[in-house]
């Protein structure tokens, strides 16, 4: 087989309509909820609060709660001021992130070859991923900045470790995305690789 | 290439089962991780508390005991009525109040309601008020249901202390007692 040939034989099919239209619909829903997310980038804060209050909770003694209004937990027991509370500001969310992930995955169920469904499955991984990542951070910060002080141990947690691990874990995120894409989300099979005789 | 064909051929179905356990793990890995999210949500929830909204205490003083009750159980609050000194207030309408005008309370919070009593006619003896500090004076006499009123005059006597008391007999509740009380020399 020569090399044009191969070529051609590996040329995608015309798409059929059904399948333009579920394209079309998860890079709507992709760029929807890219632009839902930067217009609410408060309430993204405020879920993030609500998720990561279950997992403080289990590290002071009283346990904790969320006034999801106001992006804050609150620790009960531990000794730090339950009306201070642990605010989850801008630069502690990621919903930046998550919009950006989500808009430039749009493109991927439009044009790409990969399955829109897989594409959308990879995308709420990948976001998943970031959101917990983040919650676990917001929780480390919390339990341990109440525990040991808002001075010292809150700075290292918050500014050097929290830091170091947020942007690791959203580069696992995109690094999950792509695994999810090439490993089930293909559309056209890839044929297996011959080796032309010289 | 001949032998790399042979060699890519024989590992083929191994390579094939390797990576399809890889697919699958990774799979399995994004499919704990949406389910640890969505249990933090759901688990989460739970946790979330909703700041009421505070409702303002209305003024009630005046007012008919009845038209109060029913105006505070219209804004969510509950009532708890007592009876207390009429001083000021005619017998039967409210003369006081707790928490005051103005404060905030959460909905199903108590509002006190001090209803005035039926005066009465008591005894006030002067000698039992002068030489006293004027606060614990006017205390004692607004508990007992008089109308207080304070003058401060130049005397030779401590600052602060009661001079004077009057009427001095027979009072009805309600109605103003006056307490002279002395400022010093100076």
């Amino acid at each position: 087989m020569t090399e044009p040939d191969s070529l051609a034989s590996q040329a995608p099919h015309p798409t059929p309509w059904p399948e333009r239209i579920l394209r079309m619909l998860a890079g709507v829903v992709l760029v929807a909820a890219s632009a839902l997310v930067f217009a609410n980038l408060e309430w993204f804060r405020s879920v993030e609060a609500m998720a990561a209050t279950p997992v403080v909770g289990l590290f002071v003694p009283a346990g904790a709660a969320t006034d999801f209004a106001r992006q804050t937990v609150y620790l009960f027991g531990d000794g730090a001021s339950p009306v201070l509370g642990f605010v989850v500001s801008g630069g502690c969310s990621v919903g930046v992130l998550v919009a950006l992930l989500l808009l430039a995955s749009s493109p991927m169920a439009l044009i790409s070859r990969f399955n829109p469904a897989g594409v959308l499955w990879a995308v709420l991984a990948a976001v998943c991923v970031s959101f917990l990542a983040n919650v676990v951070r917001t929780s480390v910060i919390a339990v341990v900045g109440g525990r040991y002080g808002r001075e010292g141990a809150f700075f290292f947690v918050h500014n050097v470790g929290g830091a170091v691990f947020i942007v690791v874990m959203a580069t696992l995120s995109v690094v999950v995305l792509f695994k999810l894409l090439l490993s089930g989300g293909r559309r056209v099979p890839v044929p297996p690789r011959e080796t032309v005789p010289t | 290439m001949a032998r790399t064909m042979r060699a890519e051929a024989s590992a083929g179905p191994v390579r094939l089962g390797a990576s399809d356990r890889r697919r699958w793990g990774i799979q399995v890995v994004a499919l704990v991780v949406v389910a640890a999210v969505a249990g933090l949500l759901v688990t989460g929830v739970d946790r979330v508390f909703v700041r009421p909204a505070l409702v303002s205490v209305p003024e009630m003083r005046g007012q008919d005991p009845v038209v109060a009750r029913a105006t505070l159980e219209r804004l969510g609050l509950q009532v708890a009525e007592t009876i207390t000194s009429p001083a000021g207030f005619r017998s039967g309408e409210v003369a006081s109040q707790r928490p005051p005008v103005g404060a905030g309370l959460r909905p199903g919070g108590v509002v006190e309601l001090g209803v005035a009593a039926q005066p009465v006619r008591i005894e006030v003896r002067k000698n039992s008020y002068v030489g006293r500090r004027t606060s614990e004076a006017e205390t004692t006499l607004r508990a007992l249901g008089f109308v207080v009123s304070t003058e401060r005059v130049v005397s030779e006597i401590a600052s602060g202390t009661v001079i004077d008391v009057s009427p001095d007999g027979p009072v009805m509740q309600g109605e103003p007692v006056r307490i002279v009380v002395s400022k010093g020399v100076g």
